[in-house]
């Protein structure tokens, strides 16, 4: 631009804006080129899509794309600030290769199908053989989306083989609430990790996982705040760097140092006496295992305990005796608040519910609860893992808000709230989800009897443990039919008969629950592209298929279509169109449909309006006298918890034992399912990487991701290589007794590993580490253990040829 | 081959080495005892000399190192004697800087006239969308990293650091604990694979990110320009605009930017009118 | 060389809004903006102040123009250009908050 044009420029400007103030122009809404900054674009405010942080976005949108992110300031979960994966989120809508038509296989190749061929095929799927169907979604369904698969399921087809694959990340922890405290999700907030003086990472690695939470905490220090941090892992990881201590202890003997905890309290008599007569009683299990065991007295405890001493610790566990009394002291001490902070390392674990049983145990023990920064606290690693997975209750045991299949006035309550005829829901659980894959890959004949399956917002065919049982074997079984919403060609969409192209983030309106109890509202902003579609819309779309074909459950009591919906001018809209999909808002229709639901165990949801105003609110959320609606941040506590009656400093009012105190567990170390032995001599661990969200298959089309970590690795100690032969990037042979892959060794990289451990992340499609997991489950949750199994290692071509290389997913 | 002609074949080779250590050990006694010989001088005068040299008795292309070797006030380099060298600090490493802030620099002249060129300009807004994804995304890190240390950022990252002809730029936002959380490295440090053709066959991605005009606007030719650009993690306007930035302001001796730049409400999340806090309680300040 | 800003407040009347449109197409030099309702933005560049002031008052009496704002004006002329204030000189009117600000240079 030369000088004079630049005058020109500047004299136009000025003229411009001067005319637009003078129309009115300037005062309309944001993003308007009025103020100034001439080609911004209009921001919106959205939850990320990604981990159960729940950090709030803007999301800057310019000719209906998303071109910019910045990080929310408004927000309270994030205050302005993102990890690299939040701020290339709105990337995730735009690789080059998204699914943007149905595809039917036929003759072994995928077609392109119409979009009523493929709703027709599964309804017809399904009419065939209604209990033979079966749903699988995830912790990224939306509420709404979780909200119309369960009914669907329990309220139309009476068929309770509905699952997320928050079973294979939530499902320890929530039975670990559950039998502690009567009720599911953490007491606390973040803002625990504000107030904490104390923090301890059990098996979490949060400066890679949940960065946003972690900068949190850490950067109390640059205000001058002392904070102690302290790791217990089994892996050096970018958090040790930040940490005081770092306790290295031997796989699945995190329960062995957890009970010595508790018997160091109760040697040193510091454990809160006082606490623990009010508010608690103590548990133990039942021969086999059960959600809730049997009583045990404070002697019967103490003795159970007793010989968890420091010294029986360090040999089980590694960890030296003193670093035990180390901890035991710190928990001893009331004047500290301490929070733990632990993720998948718990609940990936075949004792996944006592461990965290256990640490429940020792905050309550130590009367570590319910004040800022007293909190035992999980964490979730999807967005919506709380708010649809737990809370919609989109699992084969669970009815929304907290209810069972198995209790006959839970289902009452839920067929009176969905004007279902009294019976139409099952009181028989479905499979969890390693069953029902297991069944799904099983041929008929054979008792496999789950022979359709609709996978939804999740990639089965990469996360699924030991996947030649549990994915793989489909492959083959001619009566068996797999249905795959998806984004883009994965693990997954390979094997599928039928694959349907999903609209993705803020193409569609949606609501997230984080793992703080916080509901997270946003609008659509963006199309989707092509002839992608809902997953909400798709759901609804084979329900009402269904009832143009006869199927009695599609109708209620009234005879009405279960998901007919009205305008405000009282006339029906045919929302399985699509065109006509978005003439109402039909997430706000079915969430204040669900809200309801969420009162019985007073996890009150707050009103659809009141979420579009927020940045997302933490129920229960309770109307004030003034009308407005106040959020909860510290549950069961008396200061903040408007359900605690007056007067009360603590009120578990969920309690299992309905006398308002919650369970203090013991459970004793157990071996883990698989050890490492002679010949399979090493621990393998797999996990995530900073970059890589869950099986990559958004983030490994972002290409700042992909650039800063393409592929997965082995991760191994400098020693081992050394003694194996191999040298730093070598490719080698990754060995377990379920199969084989191949990856390069990368030493002294992003973890440390010690001498007999591996470490793989899951991320990468071409090197699937969950061929060679291990699929054995916790008794109690059946939550997969993805974190312990044995393997080898060999150069390349030492062994048998390849039983799998990566999957070739591109069409 | 019999064992003794073996052995007999290396009966020359052995004679030569005799020799050859022979050598070695006469100049490494000698070389002991001429250390041992020098003064302390030397070593006072390293020890007064200042930390930043005084200007005009080094040669130019030596300043940003001068102070590793040093010598007389002209004269050529001299080994420091060993019989101090338990006695100092650090050994003979006593003033050797490995922390490259320390590193004596030019301080920059904050009234130089510089003449804004558009094409310079031009070239360094080019480079700099290179590293972002869109306008205000963190930019990736062009060069390899250590994986589990955020300290060794900041010691190029906190100042504008200037390294040969590459400018390290300091943070311009308040120095976050785990830098590694928004920033990494373009291309990886984990090892690369021979012959990794399903890595490099990810599809593209048709993503176009938004950027921003990145020119202000002036009420008048002459008028300070507004700030084009978000104020949000670009606290520090020294940071690209500063006296050794490449974006160099004209005036870099002033301190107070925003008394006559303004930013933008829109940009920086400040349209409260438009965009309500949320109604839940203010939770901070419980 | 004068370049002036100016808004151009039209007629609400569609027909002589239209009209004034074209006549100022027959205008050389001028440069039109966006128009927001009835405001039409232009820049019109001339070689000096004078002939850009006579732009201004023929523009004022167009047909289908109720009256001209003067927003921006930046003249040049050759003898001010040696002047104090360097190689130009600019002048803001009415509107713009930004224009009080004093030259930064």
């Amino acid at each position: 631009m030369n000088r004079r044009d630049f005058i020109k420029f500047s004299a136009m400007a000025a003229a411009t804006a001067m005319a637009r103030r003078k129309s009115g122009a300037a005062e309309a809404g944001p993003g308007e080129a009025s103020n100034g900054e001439g080609n911004s674009p209009e921001w919106h405010k959205a939850p990320c899509r990604f981990c159960g942080t729940g950090c709030h976005v803007r999301v800057g949108v310019q000719d209906g794309r998303v071109v910019a992110i910045q990080g929310d300031e408004k927000a309270d979960v994030n205050n302005g600030l993102l990890c690299v994966k939040g701020y290339h989120v709105g990337m995730i809508l735009y690789g080059k290769d998204r699914l943007t038509q149905p595809l039917l296989r036929e003759g072994g190749e995928l077609k392109p199908v119409s979009w009523d061929k493929a709703i027709d095929v599964i309804a017809k799927r399904i009419m065939e053989d209604p209990d033979a169907f079966g749903f699988y979604g995830s912790g990224q369904w939306t509420i709404p989306e979780g909200y119309v698969a369960q009914k669907l399921m329990k309220a139309g087809l009476s068929n309770n083989h509905i699952e997320p694959n928050a079973r294979l990340c939530m499902a320890s922890a929530v039975t670990g609430f559950v039998s502690t405290y009567g009720v599911d999700e953490p007491a606390g907030c973040y803002q625990d990790l504000d107030e904490c003086d104390v923090l301890i990472m059990w098996g979490n690695n949060p400066a890679e996982m949940h960065p946003v939470l972690f900068s949190r905490v850490i950067d109390r220090r640059s205000r001058g705040e002392k904070v102690r941090l302290i790791d217990i892992s089994t892996r050096r990881t970018r958090t040790t760097e930040f940490c005081q201590d770092y306790l290295e202890f031997r796989p699945q003997t995190d329960l062995a140092i957890a009970n010595g905890i508790a018997h160091l309290l109760i040697q040193n008599g510091t454990f809160d006496r006082e606490f623990v007569d009010r508010y608690c009683h103590f548990r133990q299990d039942t021969e086999p295992d059960s959600l809730f065991g049997k009583p045990m007295s404070f002697e019967e405890y103490r003795q159970a305990v007793a010989k968890y001493t420091p010294e029986y610790v360090e040999e089980l566990s590694g960890v030296p005796a003193e670093k035990i009394r180390m901890l035991g002291e710190l928990f001893g001490r009331r004047d500290l608040r301490i929070t733990s902070l632990w993720c998948m390392g718990m609940n990936q674990h075949s004792r996944g519910t006592a461990i965290n049983r256990l640490v429940h145990g020792i905050h309550l023990l130590s009367g570590h609860f319910g004040r800022p920064g007293d909190a035992p606290t999980s964490l979730t690693g999807q967005p919506s893992a709380c708010g649809t997975a737990r809370e919609v209750g989109t699992l084969a045991h669970a009815l929304p808000g907290g209810r069972l299949v198995a209790k006959e006035d839970h289902r009452r309550q839920c067929e009176k709230l969905w004007n279902v005829p009294e019976g139409r829901i099952s009181s028989k659980p479905g499979y969890h989800t390693v069953k029902l894959w297991e069944k799904f890959c099983t041929p008929t004949n054979q008792g496999g009897d789950i022979r359709t399956l609709f996978v939804q917002v999740t990639n089965p065919g990469q996360s699924l443990p030991n996947l030649h049982k549990h994915f793989r074997g489909k492959k083959g079984l001619e009566d068996k039919f797999l249905v795959v919403s998806e984004v883009y060609p994965s693990a997954s969409t390979e094997l599928a008969d039928l694959v349907l192209p999903a609209s993705l983030w803020v193409e569609k309106n949606g609501i997230f629950g984080n793992s703080e109890r916080r509901t997270q509202q946003w609008y659509k902003m963006v199309e989707p592209p092509g002839d992608a579609r809902d997953d909400c819309w798709m759901t609804i779309a084979i329900a009402r298929r269904l009832y143009e074909l006869g199927h009695s459950g599609m109708k209620d009591r009234d005879g009405q279509f279960i998901f007919a919906m009205k305008n405000d001018e009282g006339e029906e809209v045919p929302i399985w169109q699509w065109p006509h999909y978005y003439d109402i808002n039909v997430d706000k229709r079915l969430y204040e449909e669900y809200r309801p639901f969420t009162w019985m165990k007073h996890k009150n949801v707050a009103p659809y309006d009141e979420l579009v105003k927020a940045r997302g609110l933490r129920w229960p959320v309770v109307e004030t006298d003034d009308g407005g609606w106040r959020e909860t941040r510290f549950r069961f506590s008396g200061f903040d918890d408007p359900f605690v009656e007056e007067g009360k400093r603590i009120q578990f009012y969920h309690s299992v034992t309905k006398d308002d105190r919650a369970l203090i567990w013991f459970n004793p170390y157990e071996p883990a399912a698989e050890e490492p032995d002679k010949e399979f001599r090493y621990w393998l661990c797999t996990g995530r990487v900073l970059e890589h969200w869950h099986t990559g298959t958004m983030t490994m089309r972002v290409p700042p991701l992909r650039r800063s970590m393409p592929h997965a690795y082995i991760e191994m100690h400098p020693d081992d290589a050394a003694e194996e032969g191999f040298s730093n990037g070598e490719v080698i042979q990754l060995m377990t007794r379920r199969g084989q892959i191949e990856a390069p060794v990368w030493i002294e990289g992003r973890g440390r590993v010690p001498r007999g451990s591996l470490f793989v992340p899951f991320f990468d499609e071409h090197r699937l580490v969950n061929l060679v997991t291990l699929g054995a489950v916790c008794p109690i949750s059946k939550e997969p253990d993805y974190k312990k199994c044995a393997a080898k290692v060999g150069k390349v071509g030492s062994s048998t040829p390849a039983m799998a290389k990566g999957p070739e997913v591109r069409p | 081959m019999k064992e003794s002609d073996e052995l007999n074949q290396y009966r020359p080779h052995k004679k030569a080495t005799y020799v050859v250590m022979a050598v070695i050990l006469t100049a490494a006694v000698s070389g002991y005892f001429m250390g041992l010989q020098q003064t302390g001088s030397t070593i006072r005068e390293r020890q007064s000399d200042s930390v930043v040299p005084s200007q005009g008795t080094r040669r130019d292309s030596s300043k940003d190192n001068s102070r590793m070797i040093k010598g007389g006030s002209n004269g050529p380099p001299t080994a420091p004697s060993y019989s101090e060298m338990a006695a100092s600090d650090r050994g003979p490493n006593a003033d050797w800087e490995n922390d490259l802030r320390k590193l004596t620099r030019k301080k920059p002249n904050l009234f130089k006239q510089v003449e804004p060129s558009a094409q310079a300009r031009q070239a360094v807004v080019e480079a700099r969308r290179k590293l972002r994804a869109f306008d205000g995304a963190p930019p990736v890190i062009p060069h390899p990293i250590n994986q589990t240390s955020s300290a060794a950022c900041l010691s190029c990252h906190n100042e504008n650091t200037e390294i040969k002809d590459r400018l390290a730029q300091k943070v311009p936002h308040k120095t976050y604990q785990s830098c590694t959380q928004c920033h990494v490295p373009t291309t990886t440090d984990a090892p690369p694979m021979a012959g990794d053709t399903m890595t490099a066959n990810w599809p593209t991605n048709r993503f176009v990110g938004w950027t921003n005009q990145l020119e202000g606007k002036q009420a008048y030719s002459g008028g300070p320009p507004t700030i084009p650009h978000t104020t949000l993690m670009r606290k520090n306007c020294l940071s690209c605009h500063g006296a050794k930035a490449r974006l160099r302001t004209t005036h870099p001796w002033r301190q107070s930017c925003l008394q006559c730049h303004a930013p933008s409400a829109g940009l920086d999340q400040h349209r409260f009118l438009s965009e309500p806090f949320p109604v839940s309680p203010k939770t901070r300040s419980q | 060389m004068s370049v002036s800003g100016l808004v151009i407040t039209l007629s609400e009347e569609p027909s002589a809004r239209d009209r004034a449109l074209e006549s100022l197409e027959a205008y050389p030099g001028i440069e039109r903006g966006q128009l927001s309702d009835r405001w039409l933005p232009v820049v019109v560049e001339r070689p000096d102040d004078e002939s850009g002031e006579a732009v201004f008052r023929e523009i004022s009496l167009l047909p289908g123009v109720e009256y001209v704002d003067v927003v921006f004006v930046h003249f040049e002329n050759a003898d001010t250009k040696q002047g104090a204030l360097g190689n130009g000189q600019t002048k803001g009117m009415h509107g713009s908050p930004q224009v009080t600000a004093a030259s930064n240079r």
